[in-house]
């Protein structure tokens, strides 16, 4: 596996971070799935869903994020 | 006689009333539909569409807001700048963004309603945001450093005359 080597709290960083980088390189779909990934390890971080939500409405998907947006904002408090 | 909907061309769509309804929906299919028209018919439609920008429902103001970024015209620059102080965070960031789709045409607005609004949070994360877009696009140069200075969230120092600086500036370059 990949992320073998770290820690149970540090994979859902990396996997923005990752999620980031592809984003950055115009990988969208790759990108969303690093997100995508990264919140089902952690389903609080604000920063993978506000990433998420960015690339959604990028790709038009509207409704999706809305409530990636909705998420970010309520575990960001 | 051909009607003043057919005058602009616009035969083959609802009537633009009944499309800024149908934005309000609680069907999600429907608003979709609404709001791909709205934008196919674009600036003849915004007066209806900025009207709900103000509603109280934030899921209309959502859905007006994505439609007038969409559109992407400077007629909407007056409620993007209002969105910004949204109560909530996406129609914010949405206001955000649109104000960044608008290019140079939003540089003088923002740093206008920056030096108008020096205290709120709200306008200076929103400002931070456009800012630091128009810089990378090369539209925004920031001389002064206030994108810096926007982005430290615990900097509550005033920024008033950093902000009209690099108002003079801009004013003087354009």
């Amino acid at each position: 596996m990949l992320y073998s080597n770290l820690s149970v709290t540090q994979i859902p960083t990396s996997l923005n971070v990752i999620g980031v980088e592809k984003a950055d390189a115009g990988e969208i779909q790759i990108a969303i799935r690093y997100f995508t990934e990264s919140i089902e390890i952690n389903p609080e971080d604000p920063r993978a869903y506000f990433n998420r939500a960015t690339l959604r409405m990028k790709l038009g998907d509207i409704k999706g994020a809305r409530e990636d947006f909705k998420n970010a904002e309520k575990f960001s408090q | 006689m051909r009607t003043a909907q057919e005058s602009l061309g616009l035969s083959s769509f609802q009537s633009i009333p009944q499309l800024t309804k149908d934005l309000t929906s609680k069907n999600f299919i429907l608003r979709k539909k609404a709001r791909q028209e709205l934008v196919e018919i674009g600036k003849p439609s915004l007066d209806f569409i900025i009207e709900l920008a103000y509603n109280d429902d934030e899921n209309v103001r959502w859905e007006a807001l994505v439609t007038i970024v969409q559109i992407g015209s400077i007629e909407t620059l007056d409620v993007l700048l209002d969105a910004l102080e949204d109560e909530e965070f996406s129609i914010r960031w949405l206001a955000a963004e649109g104000l960044s789709n608008l290019g140079k045409y939003a540089v003088v607005p923002i740093l206008q309603k920056l030096l108008n609004n020096p205290g709120s949070v709200f306008i200076r994360r929103g400002s931070h945001h456009v800012l630091h877009e128009l810089r990378k696009t090369g539209i925004f140069k920031d001389d002064y450093e206030l994108i810096d200075q926007l982005s430290d969230e615990f900097d509550h120092s005033d920024i008033s005359l950093k902000v009209k600086h690099t108002l003079d500036s801009v004013k003087n370059i354009s």
